[in-house]
């Protein structure tokens, strides 16, 4: 499996917060990482400079060998922990808007689900509820054939079934070739799903580890060895 | 990739301009109906008087709008939450910022158009066929006086004032831009670049006229040359004129164009 992701001595500072400490990380295609860490740990800001959506303060990272911009973006499908859609704009609109700007993205898979959902395609975003807010932009971002899926906090903030919604769109949606990386802090909900864990604290990454061996080495759960690594 | 981005922009633009252009024209109509029941009342007065003031009220704010909304959206569908989607497109910056330029400059010209429309329609009648007999008279005039010249000057100026806009409007999306360097309060310190871009003019203008005034003798001899092309030549001066403003303009557009795309290219940090 050859190197999809790969930060060496990634840095970002706030002023004088720093966000990302020298970070060095790869990741390979075809699996689901979990990038995990509490709430302030740098989670967002890695997602977010992978998107070119924040310059570095120093160091370089490569998606599949490009730097972010055009070439990246068209690999990347990105979930923000936003709302970021217009909310004018109704779902058929969205849909015709990524079928126009992404060559990987698969409007009937979307349309399929969404309809799944029981979301009519003429409705504005701004009449839907939190939840189908929430499932809308998971689909878009699903219905990609992206090279690289970045989930930025997807089940932060949602009901129980909604959360498995949501895990299970991932699961039955992302090309098989592809990674998945998925930032969170509610991993319990996660777990099963998770090839690979990224631990990261303070702007450092603490561990990296497959599922695997955690339980090998560790005889833990990735939920019971974050709640012993990140204990107050 | 960029004819996809100015069918989005247009249908985002059209949204908040259409609206604006329907109100213009019903309050034209309005103004024109109610000159068929035309009276010595002081109701007629007053309800005449209050058409032809909404109706210029319409006029300036649809202009004004035109601006302020092409100058809205680039910092909501760059710089706010809307960013996290147009900033993970596979476009690039130049193409952002150029889509959002021509969709802008033409939102204002079919503005200035719709608003002359307006006119036309609230006028329709006697004052309009006067109307058109006066710019009759005047373009015979003019055409009479200075020829073939006269229909260069009318393209060459509308090419000189379209660049100007669009000199403007990068301006104001090079200083936004340049607000997004800030920590916090960006918006302020887009205001703030825009001030001290006009101070800096300002004192540009100031230092050039002193130079002017106490320039050297090669100024004065280049300045002489310039006067006396113009006394022998006034057509073609007028000519180089237009060209050199436009110039002037489309120079300034380029370097506003750069800033705003280094800025978007290489330092971007969206909150």
């Amino acid at each position: 499996m050859s190197e999809l992701l790969t930060c060496r001595n990634l840095t970002k500072n706030y002023g004088g917060l720093v966000a990302l400490n020298n970070v060095n990380l790869e990741i390979k295609s075809g699996k689901i990482i979990g990038l995990l860490g509490p709430n302030g740990s740098g989670k967002t800001t890695l997602i977010k400079i992978l998107n070119g959506l924040l310059t570095p303060t120093s160091g370089e990272i490569l998606i599949n060998g490009f730097r972010p911009g055009v070439e990246s973006k068209k690999m990347v499908s990105y979930l923000p922990d936003n709302s970021y859609l217009n909310s004018w704009m109704t779902v058929e609109q969205i849909v015709g808007m990524f079928s126009d700007f992404y060559a990987d993205f698969r409007p009937e898979l979307a349309f399929e689900m969404l309809g799944r959902l029981g979301i009519t395609p003429k409705s504005k975003l701004k009449t839907l509820s939190k939840g189908n807010k929430e499932k809308v932009c998971l689909i878009l971002v699903m219905s990609r054939n992206a090279l690289l899926y970045v989930l930025d906090e997807p089940i932060a903030g949602v009901d129980p079934a909604t959360r498995d919604y949501v895990i299970s769109t991932i699961i039955n949606n992302y090309n098989p070739e592809a990674s998945v990386i998925i930032s969170t802090h509610l991993i319990a909900d996660i777990e099963q799903v998770l090839d690979e864990v990224i631990f990261i604290n303070n702007g450092n990454i603490v561990l990296q580890k497959t599922v695997d061996e955690i339980r090998e080495e560790n005889g833990k759960s990735v939920d019971e060895l974050f709640r012993e690594v990140f204990k107050w | 990739m960029v004819r996809t981005l100015i069918k989005h922009e247009v249908k985002a633009v059209s949204r908040s301009m259409l609206p604006m252009g329907l109100i213009l024209m019903g309050m034209a109509f309005f103004t024109r109906i109610i000159q068929f029941f035309e009276s010595d009342s002081d109701t007629y007065d007053i309800v005449f008087g209050s058409a032809i003031f909404m109706l210029v009220t319409a006029m300036v704010v649809s202009l004004i709008m035109s601006v302020v909304v092409s100058v809205k959206r680039f910092y909501t569908n760059m710089f706010t939450g809307e960013g996290y989607l147009t900033m993970t497109l596979p476009v690039t910056a130049s193409q952002h910022i150029l889509t959002k330029v021509s969709v802008a400059v033409v939102s204002v010209i079919a503005t200035v158009i719709a608003v002359i429309v307006a006119g036309s329609i609230a006028t329709m009648g006697e004052v309009l066929v006067e109307v058109f007999k006066a710019i009759d008279y005047l373009a015979d005039q003019y055409f009479r006086e200075i020829g073939g010249h006269g229909v260069a000057y009318i393209f060459e100026a509308l090419i000189s004032v379209i660049v100007f806009g669009a000199s403007q409007l990068l301006l104001y999306y090079a200083c936004i831009s340049m607000g997004q360097r800030a920590s916090k309060n960006r918006v302020a310190a887009a205001f703030g670049c825009y001030f001290a871009f006009y101070v800096i003019t300002q004192i540009l203008g100031t230092m050039l006229i002193i130079i002017v005034s106490n320039g050297p003798e090669w100024f004065y001899n280049l300045a002489n040359s310039i006067a006396d092309f113009a006394v022998n030549h006034p057509y073609a001066f007028v000519h180089y004129f237009i060209w050199a403003i436009t110039l002037f303009y489309g120079a300034q557009a380029v370097v506003f164009f750069f800033v705003s795309r280094y800025i978007i290219k290489n330092k971007l940090n969206l909150e």
